[in-house]
């Protein structure tokens, strides 16, 4: 049977909504191919009720099973270092036919040395789903398919995993539900840490919180004009992250939100927040919030939407929207 | 301490191009080294005037170079690295064509170094132990660098506000390389088309919207 490998990005010993959203997009998948879902989790000691409660979590959000591995050197912040062996050995033993990593600064850390080392496909900031088989070919059944967006912004690239000899590395941009019909509780399975190199190309000498660290799990980002009065403030929550222009911080980087907004107003095609680099998942938006008709000149090349809005009032609207949005019946949204 | 940075071409983006502050950024005593690898002259990096402060210029040029993926390319800049003598290598990520973000990890791997990624700035006040600060798990963390290692720049990180200090170097010397002269045939760069995938181009025309709410639906949300 296929296996789908789910790498848990745990913060303060829970999963990251972003995790659980891979899941819930892994569990999709699966159930269409008749594959497995492992969920991974590489972390230092967990006390027995945590394990017990991240198993009912991660099981209701689509996994399978949970494969454990806990070693004081899985226990900082996910390195190529300390966590890339762990990851490479079990591709090796498990050779699943595709291992996710939820978006966040995790993946990006150990989802090219993975594809590097198991000499994988590396797909980043995808999506998945599946294609139905073709009309002429019945019975080849249904295709596992991912999708990114090029960097260029001109278009998606589309990856049919069936076509592919080897295996894939996906980083899964951040959209979809949480959780999507999973069991009330996973199995865990205990795996041996690979030993550690006896000497460690990197030590750590001093660390402190993040405080921008939300914009990396966020399924909005908006960027405001720092001389914006009423929202040049940080309103981060859950699902929105809201940037000012001059201080977009590189973490940011390492998300792939399903909608970028550039709201610093009066600026379009001024060297906007958005080519800079934020992705965005392929099926998502780039916006610029302009509070003039447009024409030719205030729709910059990149842009999916111009949203015709006030852009000081912009983080407020959005922000009452996801609210109601938030709380709309599942199957409405 | 030997730095090298890698650079793509024909414009470097803004992870490389940080890159190359950071390093410019390093005392004085650090020897500066750019490596820029291409199909042919026009797509190389081709600095008009060659920054202030870098030793040596290599312009890795070789046709085969336009077939490779992020597999062989990292093996490409890992041999000249090797020639180099580079201690401290410095990328942009998602500096790659693609955007995949995959070639510091194929340099790292085929130059049997340690990967840092997510680098937000360098010190390298101690030549032989620089230290890094990355950005993850919800910290900024300062890491003490054991030598040889390849550090990723991210794609938004801040340029270096200190500075570049003098160096003794006035002159820069400018090669051009080819993968023979890395003893590498290049029968071996193959690109493997199938992990990019089938491009798709875009709609190319902006929608407009006229509520928060339109828009979150247009995303999916």
């Amino acid at each position: 049977m296929a296996i789908v490998v789910v790498f848990i990005e745990l913060r303060d010993e829970r999963a990251t909504a972003p995790s659980l959203r891979a899941l819930a997009a892994a569990r999709g998948v699966s159930d269409e191919l008749g594959a497995s879902v492992y969920g991974l989790l590489a972390t230092g000691a967990l006390a027995p009720d945590v394990l017990e409660r991240l198993s009912v979590e991660l099981g209701l959000a689509g996994a399978d099973k949970i494969l454990f591995c806990a070693d004081a050197t899985l226990a900082a912040p996910a390195l190529d270092l300390t966590h890339g062996a762990l990851l490479g050995d079990l591709a090796e033993r498990l050779r699943p036919l595709l291992f996710m990593f939820p978006v966040g600064s995790a993946g990006r850390e150990l989802g090219p040395g993975l594809a590097v080392r198991t000499g994988a496909v590396y797909c980043p900031d995808a999506i998945c789903d599946i294609v139905p088989p073709m009309i002429d070919q019945p019975d080849a059944g249904p295709q596992l398919r991912l999708r990114r967006r090029r960097a260029a912004g001109d278009g998606t690239r589309e990856i049919c995993v069936r076509d592919l000899e080897r295996p894939v590395v996906a980083l899964i941009g951040s959209t979809g539900p949480h959780a999507a019909g999973g069991r009330e509780a996973a199995e865990i399975e205990m795996l041996t840490c690979p030993p550690a190199a006896s000497v460690l190309a990197f030590e750590e000498v001093s660390r402190h919180d993040d405080e921008d660290t939300a914009v990396e799990m966020a399924r909005v980002v908006i960027v405001i004009d720092q001389t914006s009065p009423a929202d040049a403030h940080r309103a981060d929550t859950g699902d929105l992250a809201v940037l000012a222009a001059d201080a977009v911080p590189s973490i940011a980087d390492a998300g792939c939100p399903s909608l970028v907004i550039d709201a610093r107003g009066g600026h379009p095609g001024k060297d906007l927040a958005v080519p800079i680099g934020l992705p965005t998942v392929p099926d998502g938006l780039r916006a610029v919030v302009t509070s003039t008709a447009p024409s030719r000149k205030t729709a910059p090349p990149g842009q999916d939407a111009l949203w015709m809005a006030d852009p000081t009032r912009a983080v407020r609207e959005l922000a009452d929207a996801l609210a109601v949005a938030a709380s709309a019946p599942r199957g409405t949204r | 301490m030997k730095v090298l940075v890698c650079l793509e071409g024909p414009e470097p983006g803004r992870a490389s191009t940080t890159a190359l502050a950071l390093a410019l950024a390093l005392p004085a005593e650090a020897e500066i080294t750019i490596l820029t690898a291409a199909a042919d002259d026009k797509s190389a990096w081709r600095p008009e005037p060659v920054p202030a402060g870098v030793t040596q210029l290599v312009r890795l040029i070789d046709p085969a170079l336009g077939e490779g993926d992020f597999l062989t390319l990292g093996l490409a800049l890992a041999m000249a690295a090797r020639r180099i003598g580079a201690q401290l290598l410095l990328t942009g990520a998602r500096a790659d064509d693609e955007g995949l973000g995959a070639v510091p990890a194929a340099l790292a791997r085929h130059l049997d170094a340690p990967l840092l990624t997510r680098v937000d700035s360098v010190d390298g006040s101690t030549a032989d132990a620089p230290y890094a600060t990355i950005r993850g798990g919800g910290l900024v963390r300062v890491m003490k660098i054991r030598l040889p290692a390849v550090l990723s720049v991210a794609a938004l990180a801040l340029m270096p506000t200190t500075p570049p200090p003098a160096r003794a170097t006035t002159t820069t010397t400018i090669e051009t390389w080819s993968l023979v002269d890395l003893g590498l045939d290049p029968a071996v760069i193959l690109r493997r088309d199938d992990g990019l995938g089938v491009f798709r181009p875009g709609a190319g025309k902006a929608a407009v919207i006229s509520s928060a709410a339109e828009l979150l639906r247009l995303a999916g949300l």
